[in-house]
């Protein structure tokens, strides 16, 4: 996973909840700016509207402040934890969304100004959150996991919480699923 | 050939993937500020919620029953090496009280039964 956190805070994820935890305000925030893009982009990518994501994002990060006292280092990876729950967060939340057509969901927006290159790179972002919601929602989730977050196989097996060889078969079959998805648009898109 | 097993297609899915992977925007200031918030909330006190850890001697006299049982223990540990260490003619007169003692229970209990408990003792 990419670590977005300032340049120069080398102290582990571990080390900066045991400092929030010890009564450190700055380590929240240091946390919270680390986790907090790559948790919304997911949550985002899963749920198919920006300020859902967001909600549940916050919700994840507060229940990582609810444990924080009993938190034991080491014992399991701390971002992992805060993307299994966001993982069940936004489950949840697809669960009751129930009877929701795709086409009702919304996609994410993107307000830049808009040079002919971008409009293309975002239409075919656009047509990739498409081909997403359409897969079954543990391929998306392990999909997402894999190739967008760059997470290593036997860590997305700890966030949904199966084998890696599952991971590994929900993976190929969403990706197979993905590009078919995507093909009546292949041209339009310049895949 | 299918579409998924097009590899020009794959490579071209990957390379969308790749560039979504990068498409990472910075978390926005107004959630920051949100999710700090409610850090701020839940954040322990440390100069009220933590309690110091019960020293070696405390942790065992919890394990033996209070410090209450530490004195019962300790009364048992100095009888038993007073017995142990006494010789033993000095141990029987000791011993004598305590027979002479006994006698006197039962004088006192005789006298607290009734007449008729005392006849059924008397013919067995």
């Amino acid at each position: 996973m990419n670590n977005l956190a300032l340049p120069d805070d080398t102290r582990s994820d571990d080390a900066l909840l045991a400092q929030y935890v010890a009564g450190d305000r700055h380590a929240a925030r240091h946390l919270t700016e680390r986790l907090g893009p790559r948790l919304i982009s997911y949550c985002r990518r899963l749920l198919g509207d920006a300020a859902e994501a967001e909600d549940v994002a916050q919700e994840a990060m507060l229940r990582l402040w609810k444990m924080a006292p009993g938190w034991q280092p080491g014992a399991a990876k701390l971002s992992t934890w805060v993307f299994r729950v966001a993982t069940n967060l936004c489950t949840d939340r697809l669960r009751k969304r129930r009877g929701v057509g795709l086409d009702e969901i919304a996609e994410p927006m993107d307000d830049r100004p808009g040079a002919e290159a971008q409009l293309l790179t975002q239409e075919r972002q656009d047509a990739l959150q498409t081909g997403l919601a359409q897969l079954p929602l543990r391929q998306r989730q392990a999909v997402i996991l894999r190739h967008i977050e760059g997470l290593a196989n036997p860590e997305i097996a700890a966030i949904l919480e199966i084998s890696t060889e599952a991971v590994e078969s929900l993976t190929a079959r969403g990706k197979r699923a993905l590009a078919v998805a995507l093909s009546p648009r292949k041209e339009e898109l310049g895949l | 050939m299918t579409q998924a097993e097009d590899p020009k297609a794959d490579a071209a899915l990957d390379a969308l993937l790749s560039q979504a992977a990068h498409d990472v925007e910075a978390a926005p200031d107004h959630w920051v500020d949100r999710v700090v918030a409610d850090a701020a909330a839940w954040q322990p006190d440390p100069a009220a919620g933590q309690v110091a850890a019960p020293g070696f001697m405390a942790q065992v006299a919890d394990f033996l029953g209070g410090w209450t049982g530490m004195g019962g223990l300790a009364t048992a540990c100095a009888a038993g090496l007073f017995f142990g260490l006494t010789q033993p003619e000095l141990v029987t007169p000791t011993l004598g009280i305590v027979d002479a003692g006994q006698e006197d229970l039962f004088d006192l209990a005789q006298d607290a039964l009734l007449p008729d408990d005392m006849l059924f003792f008397e013919e067995g």
